[in-house]
């Protein structure tokens, strides 16, 4: 909009000066009109103008929001505008004609045929004005929509990235080597949990939302392999309302959850922790709360800063219900907590 | 016979790397834990030659606990994915060996760390660290195992010293004075309050009115003698 401010004022000033000097210069070589008329002509014509359109721009600016496409509202818009501008461009007239009336007997009918030149002029303004602004309209909203296009697809991305985590993957594989030894049975398992967790992975990344009650399965498996790496060190309790399991969740959310809960609380801890699951639904309101033993205050340096996963989170959350979610983090000593809160519709 | 502790708190990924070793008739496995303390005090302890070592461990990282050596066994990392971590590592490490194992690259590493053991005189009964030992520094994203006979000279600055070898200069989170109570003082010498130099380096010195020394390293490098160091670095050099 920057760019159309600057360019306004001397399309603005330029074109109605020339239709002045035009009118004039008409009036000089083929009508036999006393000085002050024509002065009048010039002063009502180019600054009536100038005026009158500048008002009714600035009227339309106010309105940015409003100004919507659509064929009618848009032709009501050029029509009623052209009426109003058209309306006040004659009272102006009428006025400064006033002083002159008596002296040159300027009939009130005698203005009114001003209507005519009046709205020729109105039409070419306002539809080359209007053709502008929608013009530039759909270019921005076309912009936003690639935009969005953008984060959602930079966001569903994420998730793949951050899903396939390295360290989960590879220490997974290497500690179901060693329960090939141990308890074959068990290992077979394990195997066909990763299989399970890897697909799901595939499929949903990037699918907008997913079951609770599918996630809750996924969840289980992950938290069962991640328990080969810390076996009796990681407790974990899963406690949900029967009425969110066919509520529908942006993918992965749980367990990118509760990774972020074993890197920043279980795995920092020589005595491992628990992590509890809670989720409720309650008046279309949905809680997805994560607690696990930790502190907001022990960082693990090690591994990718604080929160690319919650960040994650909750670039997908505003995307697919804008405020109507919300992420909350918090802190309840000997616990750290994460809150969802999804306003269902 | 090389004496080895495992430290990985896994206790599936120990039991693996228990098992690979198996084959390594020259590997004794001496101690196992899964916590950074009590690798520690195990290292301490039973002077292991060599460390298999897993960089995630909870409290801290396996970088941390090296930092806290005095005297660096010969270590072999093991990790899940971490590139970026060993990437750091220019000096001196023996190998990293990634999870799960490839039995081939276990092999190589192993022999790798026989062949470094040969060389060095890792914890034998020294009372103080010298030429043949081995320090970790890790100085914001780089990571050195230094030779102590590499090292030119420490510099103090404030409560860290700043460890000058080869073209590096790493900061260590020690005084000086630590230093010098650890180090062997038959190999290094302080000069003044701020440096303590290894005396190999010293090429030849100067002396000044008042009973000053300079001393110039081999490197090019000059320093001031204090004038209580003095007599000290004259009978140094006289032999």
């Amino acid at each position: 909009m920057k760019r159309s401010g600057s360019w306004f004022w001397p399309i603005q000033l330029g074109c109605w000066l020339l239709i002045g000097i035009i009118n004039h210069l008409v009036a000089v070589a083929y009508f036999k009109i006393p000085p002050a008329i024509k002065t009048l002509n010039v002063v009502g014509l180019t600054g009536g103008g100038i005026l009158v359109t500048s008002v009714y721009r600035y009227y339309l600016k106010g309105k940015e929001n409003k100004f919507r496409r659509g064929a009618a509202r848009i032709l009501l818009t050029l029509l009623g505008g052209i009426l109003v501008q058209c309306i006040c461009w004659l009272i102006l007239i009428y006025l400064l004609a006033l002083p002159l009336k008596a002296k040159y007997h300027i009939s009130f009918i005698q203005m009114l045929y001003n209507i005519l030149p009046f709205t020729i002029l109105l039409l070419v303004w306002n539809l080359a004005y209007l053709g502008y602004r929608l013009l530039n309209q759909y270019h921005t909203t076309e912009i936003r929509k690639w935009k969005l296009e953008a984060d959602m697809e930079r966001a569903s991305l994420g998730v793949l990235r951050s899903q396939i985590n390295p360290h989960f993957m590879f220490n997974t594989l290497n500690n179901i080597r060693a329960l090939v030894l141990e308890n074959p049975a068990q290992a077979r398992l394990m195997i066909t949990s990763f299989s399970e967790l890897f697909r799901y992975t595939l499929q949903h990344s990037a699918g907008k939302e997913v079951l609770i009650g599918d996630e809750l399965t996924i969840l289980k498996q992950y938290l069962e392999l991640i328990k080969l790496q810390y076996e009796d060190k990681l407790q974990f309790v899963i406690d949900v309302d029967e009425a969110s399991l066919t509520e529908n969740i942006p993918p992965m959310v749980l367990q990118l959850l509760a990774e972020n809960a074993v890197k920043h609380g279980i795995a920092l801890s020589n005595n491992g922790g628990e992590i509890i699951f809670h989720i409720t639904y309650i008046d279309r309101q949905l809680n997805l709360t994560v607690k696990n033993t930790g502190s907001l205050r022990n960082k693990n340096e090690l591994e990718d800063s604080l929160g690319v996963g919650i960040k994650n989170i909750k670039e997908r959350l505003n995307i697919l219900y804008g405020n109507l979610a919300s992420l909350t983090i918090d802190e309840q000593a000997p616990y750290v907590i994460i809150t969802i809160s999804i306003q269902k519709k | 016979m090389i004496r080895a502790l495992i430290i990985e708190d896994s206790r599936l990924a120990r039991k693996e790397l228990k098992e690979l070793l198996k084959a390594f008739s020259q590997i004794t496995i001496i101690g196992e834990t899964g916590s950074a303390s009590e690798a520690l005090e195990l290292i301490s302890l039973l002077e292991p030659e060599l460390i298999f070592l897993d960089i995630h461990l909870p409290g801290k990282s396996g970088f941390e606990i090296l930092q806290e050596l005095d005297r660096v066994p010969a270590v072999i990392f093991i990790t899940a994915f971490d590139q970026y971590a060993l990437k750091s590592f220019e000096y001196n490490t023996i190998d990293y060996l990634l999870k799960p194992v490839v039995f081939e690259r276990l092999e190589l590493a192993v022999a790798k760390a026989e062949k470094y053991l040969q060389t060095t005189n890792t914890f034998t009964k020294k009372e103080k660290l010298g030429f043949g030992d081995r320090i970790f520094v890790k100085d914001g994203s780089k990571c050195y195992f230094i030779k102590v006979e590499d090292i030119r000279y420490f510099q103090s600055k404030g409560n860290y010293t700043q460890i000058h070898f080869g073209v590096n200069s790493p900061l260590m989170l020690k005084t000086l004075q630590q230093v010098a109570y650890t180090i062997d003082s038959q190999q290094f010498v302080q000069i003044n309050r701020q440096h303590i130099i290894n005396v190999n380096f010293i090429s030849n010195s100067k002396g000044l009115i008042g009973g000053r020394l300079n001393l110039n390293l081999s490197t090019g490098e000059t320093f001031q003698v204090s004038r209580r160091q003095a007599n000290k670095i004259k009978e140094y050099l006289s032999f």
